[in-house]
């Protein structure tokens, strides 16, 4: 069987799979794609403080939101639309500049979206070769490339959902793979993950721990802090500190908790993380990181009002470990359905049909989920209930990788 | 057992069938939801005009189409205004065809609320539309956004055949997709390729 990069499934799967996700990219859109893309097309026109220049221009800007991504993203993105740019057509920076509805019938939106989702498709493939490499039996091996290219949950939120998740996730994994023999190389690429989204950061006192001595925990940081510093600092500034480090996530895990009174509060999120680690760092030795990494995301993903995009940060972990532990894929499968179906409950048209746009303008007049449950029951109630089923999943689930030995 | 499955060529045939069928079937079921078409593109939004006791915002519309709903922008200042809001539609003859009412609650600053009439319209002729919100008052008055001084910026629904709908959707999907040549050739081409190798 002639394998390509080392993929160990014959060339017509990974046809397939390639098939599925080109039918997927051109015909499906969340307007996060276009939103971060207009943001990052003022690079090409030379303009590098991003922060400052939407606070200064929002006034006569057509999308007013701030940029909320760090300075790798928009180096990144900003950077691939330099590149593509020639193969884009003149219409492409106006499309960008069209928050109306008139922007889904422009001639060129499909393009428009499979080009745009291209790195996506590149980061993807990229993921799957060092998931591979966290494996060393060539059965499991097969295993867990099929996993990756055929399940449905990656693919929606790659090319349905597309957001710059993946390329982070990509780094964070990537550094973890290297974190033993190229410690002070997996800081940097930890510096260079973070410096694209700040959630990598969450999982550092977690690589600190396995690195198992004081040297090498302060060889990574060092690592993390010089390529995270050479990328950021020079968008260092008021405007900056307000849109990037304002995260949605600070907020939410903050938003869940118990009021003590007198301003004091628990907050149940950084309980359940504190646990983890707790446990992690009196169980290391017995309990590889990856399997905490997986435990980690999931669980703070779950405990938190999230947006559909976040579930992708513990995939590839949760599939590493269930290949590896060779854990009952149905547990998983159920629990990453809750967690599509929670934000599909959202008042927020683009967590379901409003996705399909490209086939037909007329679906953004559909009701959501939510509105069609509010003509029978609070649909509050009813995410509240699949929330809580999901969050549950995930306890157990963590509870069953904890307490399961790899074979 | 998926691995054992793609090894016969026939059931590979198959399932790259379901995947392109799943394509053009998945996307086309929403369409059998829509209950209200748009028919018309909202026009431009210019001013607000206040709507409160006993004032009136009327206007006419002729559409042979069967109306059942009618779209506007309103403002509702801070939220503050819980008071109703009906739009009642006339014929030429002055008689009643229908009448929607919105509560204050549900619209939000700046919202495009749509007003649906119990049953569709059948008026083939001019229809004259009102809205007011007689327990308004001045201080909190609810303000619809007008295009020109006689005419609120609205959009008109109407409702028609599901299946006929769904293969309206799907053609203008087409053609829509079509336009881009240089894109679909290369788009399809990369398809092709695919197939083969899968086939093969």
């Amino acid at each position: 069987m002639k394998k390509i990069f080392n993929i160990p499934v014959s060339s017509k799967f990974l046809a397939l799979a390639l098939l599925i996700r080109f039918l997927v990219m051109p015909f499906f859109y969340h307007p996060d794609i276009k939103t971060y893309h207009f943001q990052s097309s003022f690079l090409k026109k030379g303009v590098i403080n991003i922060y400052k220049y939407l606070l200064d221009n929002r006034a006569k800007l057509p999308i007013k939101e701030e940029f909320v991504y760090l300075p790798g993203a928009y180096l990144f993105l900003g950077g691939y639309q330099f590149i593509v740019n020639p193969i884009m057509g003149q219409g492409f920076d106006n499309w960008l500049a069209d928050a109306s509805q008139e922007s889904f019938n422009a001639v060129g939106f499909n393009r428009y979206l499979f080009v745009l989702k291209l790195p996506y498709l590149l980061f993807d493939f990229l993921t799957l070769v060092v998931l591979l490499r966290f494996i060393k039996k060539d059965k499991l091996k097969k295993k867990l490339a099929l996993i990756w290219l055929f399940n449905p949950f990656t693919i929606a939120l790659l090319y349905v959902f597309s957001n710059i998740d993946v390329v982070a996730t990509f780094f964070l994994l990537y550094s973890v793979l290297i974190l033993r023999k190229r410690t002070f190389i997996a800081g940097l690429i930890m510096g260079l993950a973070a410096s694209i989204k700040l959630y990598p950061i969450i999982a550092l006192p977690f690589i600190l721990v396995s690195l198992g001595s004081i040297r090498k925990a302060l060889l990574y940081i060092v690592g993390v802090l010089t390529s995270f510093l050479i990328i950021v600092m020079p968008f260092w500034s008021k405007e900056f500190v307000a849109s990037a480090f304002v995260s949605g996530l600070t907020t939410r895990i903050t938003s869940f908790g118990l009021s003590l009174g007198f301003g004091d509060n628990i907050f149940i999120p950084i309980v359940l993380l504190a646990l983890i680690f707790l446990y992690y760092q009196s169980a290391s030795k017995k309990l590889p990181l990856i399997t905490v990494l997986s435990a980690l995301f999931i669980i703070l993903v779950s405990a938190i009002h999230y947006h559909i995009q976040w579930l992708y940060w513990g995939i590839p972990f949760l599939v590493i470990t269930a290949v590896k532990k060779n854990m009952d894929l149905k547990y998983l499968s159920a629990l990453l359905l809750f967690g599509f179906f929670v934000p599909m409950l959202y008042m927020d048209k683009y967590m379901n049909v409003g996705v399909m746009v490209p086939f037909s303008s007329l679906y953004m007049y559909l009701p959501t989920l939510n509105t069609a449950f509010s003509k029978f029951i609070d649909p509050g109630m009813v995410m509240g209930t699949i929330h809580s089923i999901f969050l549950s999943f995930s306890l157990f689930y963590v509870y069953k990788i904890f307490s399961k030995k790899i074979k | 057992m998926f691995t054992k499955y793609f090894q016969k060529r026939s059931n590979r045939l198959a399932l790259l069938l379901l995947v392109f069928i799943s394509l053009l079937i998945i996307p086309a079921i929403p369409s059998l939801l829509l209950i209200n078409i748009p028919q018309s593109k909202q026009l431009d939004l210019k001013y607000p005009e206040k709507l409160y006791g006993e004032k009136i915002i009327g206007f006419e519309i002729n559409s042979n189409e069967n109306i059942n709903a009618v779209g506007v922008s309103i403002k509702n200042a801070n939220l503050q205004n819980k008071n109703n809001i009906y739009l009642r539609a006339y014929n030429e003859n002055g008689s009643l065809l229908g009448e929607s009412m919105v509560s204050g609650y549900s619209v939000g600053d700046g919202d495009f609320v749509k007003f649906k009439f119990p049953k569709a319209m059948e008026n083939n002729g001019n229809t004259k539309l009102e809205f007011s919100s007689p327990t308004s008052m001045g201080s909190n008055a609810f303000e619809i956004y007008m295009t020109n001084e006689n005419t609120p910026s609205y959009q008109i629904f109407t409702n028609s055949n599901k299946l006929d709908l769904s293969y309206k959707q799907i053609k203008l999907f087409i053609n829509h997709f079509m336009a881009d040549k240089l894109f679909v050739m290369y788009y399809l081409v990369i398809l092709i390729c695919l197939s083969t190798i899968i086939l093969l």
